[in-house]
């Protein structure tokens, strides 16, 4: 987890050149062309291959010291890195969030009603919090159809660090505070909280909460997602198994649900070239940092144009000098956007290759057929032209030269978005949703209220699978995060207002040793406008597991906590309380 | 890293180091002997205290010694936590060094700087005072060899100059049986919530603390508590906190009265252990 950093400098003919370690790298050349009056196309943004980042590199800010640094001193480059202490009581964190949850329900569980107010700490700058604040509302329910529906959502400033966006988008926070409810809810009526959800969950012609009719395209599926997290941990309704006089073992479970909420009108682009050996290259404005999005996109074009992935080369250092624009590597959508983008302009490599081929061998384009790095005629699939003979334009000895270099591009434009109608709540906001069902299994010793996480595990509705092991490798990292998170991770000020914790000896981190063993399965509902109908996963592993180690918590203590981080400390204060009422 | 300049020197004899350390401090202000650094690298990072000069106290060869000789251990100040634990000579000062940080640091720690360091925790110095050991000093004024019970009073109070460059302890203390056990807040590598040392010496237990309050103790009073056959288990439980030497430590690890209820949960366990089978073992 590298600090951010940002290199500034300017040359005498005025051309700003920006290094950084940003998930954004257009943004930082509006930014700074905005701010400074410069023009964007003066302004060229390098970001080299990032080490980590989940939203927290997506705002601009180095970046604009670092430029007026450098303005400061006739354009000489200069260079601002933080400590690490610095970037933990500076630069933006993560959100805090506080709820006030009311559900209307039937004594069955069926939620007829609710009433939702959320509390977002900002911290001392609203940056990207009001997005968030809207992305809270417009998802407000979790994957399930409330049909009367109330939701404030507040934006407020603190003197506490500024929030941005982190894995999750606000997500996490909401979802803590309604899937803890939903726990209380269900036992309240005395109903099975797994069954409790599945009677809730949102189906095809259900409404979300700014009234988006759902379909199994834009939503995927939360039914099958329960019954299979129903099988693979052997649910059978909250239990307490006796291990030993002290300890005891509890699962508890939660839903997960989230939309992206970019700006209608973001683009994405790509752009693919080829090497004399063959091999293409594929360029893309999408900043990679761990979550895989380039390889997936690499694996989405060898699928395309049949060949093998290795003969792909993606390029890992970003310049908005050369790479096509894409809105932000954020909100977990290079597989929508990027992929999009990429799909087209593998249409067009194909259609160029069959041009050239059907004038090599007399054919129609139709009669040509394209894969593992040939080009041939579907009738007769022995003769065939190596890509390196025929990608830079075919030139047989001896005989005239055909065709031309392959060079393809393909776009992307989000459109039929919307913004919320004030006073309604109304309108599209994000192109789909992501589904999941998630547990956490603990062992609770009930004599000192410390606790051991023995199981996690995530059932997503992702589309369609691709590279199996890189999806449950993100979703495993979210829900590391999402325990790390719910378990010790906090923010905690003193009197004055000072973190106490602005480094990592004191903001306590999950630790190996300390993991459980993850599972992760899959539901394929596909969303039909997203190549191969795959969905986003990304962010996602990370939303529902607070909420589950909480119910598991919640399920081992009786008592019904609803507050992060779940220390030991913590649970005792409970118990000591509930004790002393 | 330490971002600023300091003079670094490694002295081979303990009368050199002395005599660097008078030197330097003529001309600096913050002189300190160092056996592992890890501490003072932290310290220079949080800006607390950035030395202007460090004596390196591995350069002199009775600060490194580790042996038995006619029945006494003797341990340099410079040994370091994971050499005490992998020698196996004092089992009771190995397990307590092997719950200090992690095993780079373990491998870096010395005991010497463990005992007169400002991490408040010092939780080598709890099987020292256990076991009767004793600490030879040198410095400017003569070498001096004392029990570490009366030169260690909340911190061990050396005067301005002088390092711990050896410690002694009896063979037989080291023998003794003894439960060790350290309650972080959650994790394990940590500084202690609770840390309780318990050795049993002819027949007694004796007892001693690190992260309940503000600096490591060893209680007669808790221990006069602990063997007296006349109160019961629960009821030396509701004693012992009283008998504190000061009021529980409260920080962002945890707060005085969870230490507390951490603390009677540890004791509790070794006392039940005790009362069945008259044995802490």
């Amino acid at each position: 987890m590298e600090i951010r950093t940002a290199r500034a400098e300017i040359s005498a003919d005025g051309k700003v050149k920006i290094e950084t370690s940003s998930q954004s790298p257009f943004s930082v050349m509006k930014q700074i062309g905005k701010c400074f009056n410069i023009d964007a196309g003066n302004i060229e943004v390098h970001v080299p291959f990032v080490g980590g980042a989940f939203g927290g590199k997506a705002p601009v800010t180095l970046e604009i010291l670092a430029y007026m640094a450098s303005f400061k001193v006739n354009g000489t480059p200069v260079r601002v890195i933080i400590s690490r202490e610095e970037d933990m009581t500076s630069a933006p964190c993560r959100l805090g969030l506080d709820a006030k949850i009311m559900l209307g329900a039937t004594k069955e569980g069926k939620i007829n009603a609710a009433k939702l107010t959320f509390y977002l700490d900002s911290g001392a700058y609203a940056d990207i919090s009001p997005y968030m604040s809207k992305s809270i509302a417009a998802d407000c329910t979790g994957p399930y159809n409330i049909e009367n529906l109330y939701c404030d959502s507040y934006c407020i400033y603190t003197n506490r660090t500024y929030s941005t966006s982190y894995r999750g988008f606000g997500h996490l926070c909401y979802t803590y505070c309604m899937e803890c409810a939903l726990d209380i809810l269900a036992k309240r009526c005395e109903v099975d909280p797994l069954e409790l959800r599945l009677i809730n969950a949102i189906k095809p012609g259900n409404l979300s909460p700014t009234q988006v009719i759902s379909t199994l395209s834009n939503t995927g599926n939360i039914t099958s997602c329960l019954q299979k997290l129903k099988e693979v941990i052997n649910w059978k309704g909250p239990q307490i198994k006796k291990i030993d006089n002290e300890v005891i073992r509890t699962t508890g479970i939660a839903c997960l649900w989230k939309q992206a909420v970019p700006p209608p009108g973001s683009v994405s682009g790509a752009i693919i070239t080829f090497n004399s050996d063959g091999s293409l290259n594929l360029n893309t404005g999408n900043v990679e940092m761990g979550s895989g999005g380039q390889t997936m996109l690499a694996h989405m074009l060898a699928d395309k144009l049949k060949m093998d992935i290795k003969k792909i080369h993606v390029n890992f250092t970003k310049d908005t000098r050369f790479n096509p624009e894409h809105y932000k590597t954020v909100a977990s959508i290079t597989n929508y956007m990027a992929g999009n983008a990429v799909m087209k302009a593998a249409d067009e490599v194909l259609s160029q290759l069959k041009e050239m081929g059907s004038e090599i061998f007399s054919c129609s384009p139709e009669d040509i057929d394209v894969a593992e790095s040939k080009v041939f005629r579907k009738d007769n699939p022995q003769s065939f032209i190596d890509f390196k003979d025929i990608v830079l334009g075919y030139k047989p000895e001896n005989e005239k030269v055909i065709g031309q270099p392959v060079i393809a591009k393909g776009t992307f434009i989000l459109k039929q978005l919307s913004l919320l109608d004030p006073n309604t709540g109304k309108g599209k906001s994000g192109p789909s949703w992501t589904v999941g069902a998630q547990a956490v299994e603990i062992e609770f010793n009930i004599k000192d209220y410390t606790y051991r996480i023995v199981n996690a595990t995530t059932v997503m509705d992702v589309g369609k699978i691709v590279n199996p092991d890189g999806m449950k490798g993100i979703i495993y990292g979210g829900m590391a995060m999402g325990l790390s998170m719910a378990s010790r991770e906090v923010y905690d000020y003193n009197q004055e207002g000072r973190l106490k914790t602005p480094n990592l000896r004191t903001y306590k981190l999950l630790h190996i040793g300390q993991e459980p063993l993850y599972h992760v399965e899959f539901i394929e509902t596909p969303q039909l406008d997203s190549p191969y109908g795959s969905r986003s996963i990304s962010e996602h592993g990370i939303i529902g597991i607070p909420a589950a180690l909480s119910n598991a918590l919640s399920l081992a203590t009786n008592i019904n906590i609803n507050e992060l981080p779940l220390t030991p400390e913590y649970l005792w204060r409970q118990m000591e309380a509930k004790h002393d009422s | 890293m330490i971002a600023d300049n300091f003079i670094y020197c490694k002295p081979e004899t303990k009368k050199d180091a002395v005599k660097a350390y008078e030197k330097l401090k003529k001309e600096s202000n913050k002189v300190f002997y160092y056996g592992g650094g890890s501490e003072i690298i932290t310290m220079a990072r949080a800006g607390s205290n950035v030395p202007d000069a460090v004596i390196d106290i591995k350069g002199i060869p009775e600060c490194n010694v580790l042996e038995l000789k006619n029945d006494v251990l003797i341990i340099g100040g410079a040994v370091s936590l994971n050499d005490i634990n992998e020698s196996k000579l004092f089992p009771l000062l190995g397990t307590a060094g092997a719950r200090i940080a992690d095993h780079t640091n373990q491998c870096r720690i010395t005991v010497g700087g463990n005992i007169c360091g400002t991490i408040i925790y010092r939780e080598t110095v709890l099987p020292l005072l256990l076991t009767d050991a004793k600490v030879s000093i040198y410095g400017p004024g003569r070498r001096r060899t004392l029990p570490l019970n009366e030169i260690f009073h909340e911190r061990i109070k050396l005067d301005q100059g002088e390092f711990i460059y050896q410690i002694k302890v009896k063979k037989e203390m080291t023998e003794t049986p003894f439960i060790h056990v350290k309650k972080t807040a959650n994790e394990k590598i940590d500084y202690p919530l609770v840390t309780v040392c318990v050795t049993q010496y002819k027949g007694r237990l004796r007892m001693a603390f690190s992260g309940i309050c503000s600096y490591p103790f060893r209680s007669t009073d808790i221990e006069e508590v602990i063997n007296n056959p006349e109160i019961s288990v629960g009821d030396k439980l509701n004693l012992i906190h009283n008998l504190l030497p000061e009021p529980p430590l409260t920080d962002y690890e945890g707060s005085g009265k969870y230490r507390i209820f951490v603390m009677k949960n540890i004791i509790e366990k070794i006392l039940e252990r005790y009362h069945n089978n008259a044995k802490i073992l």
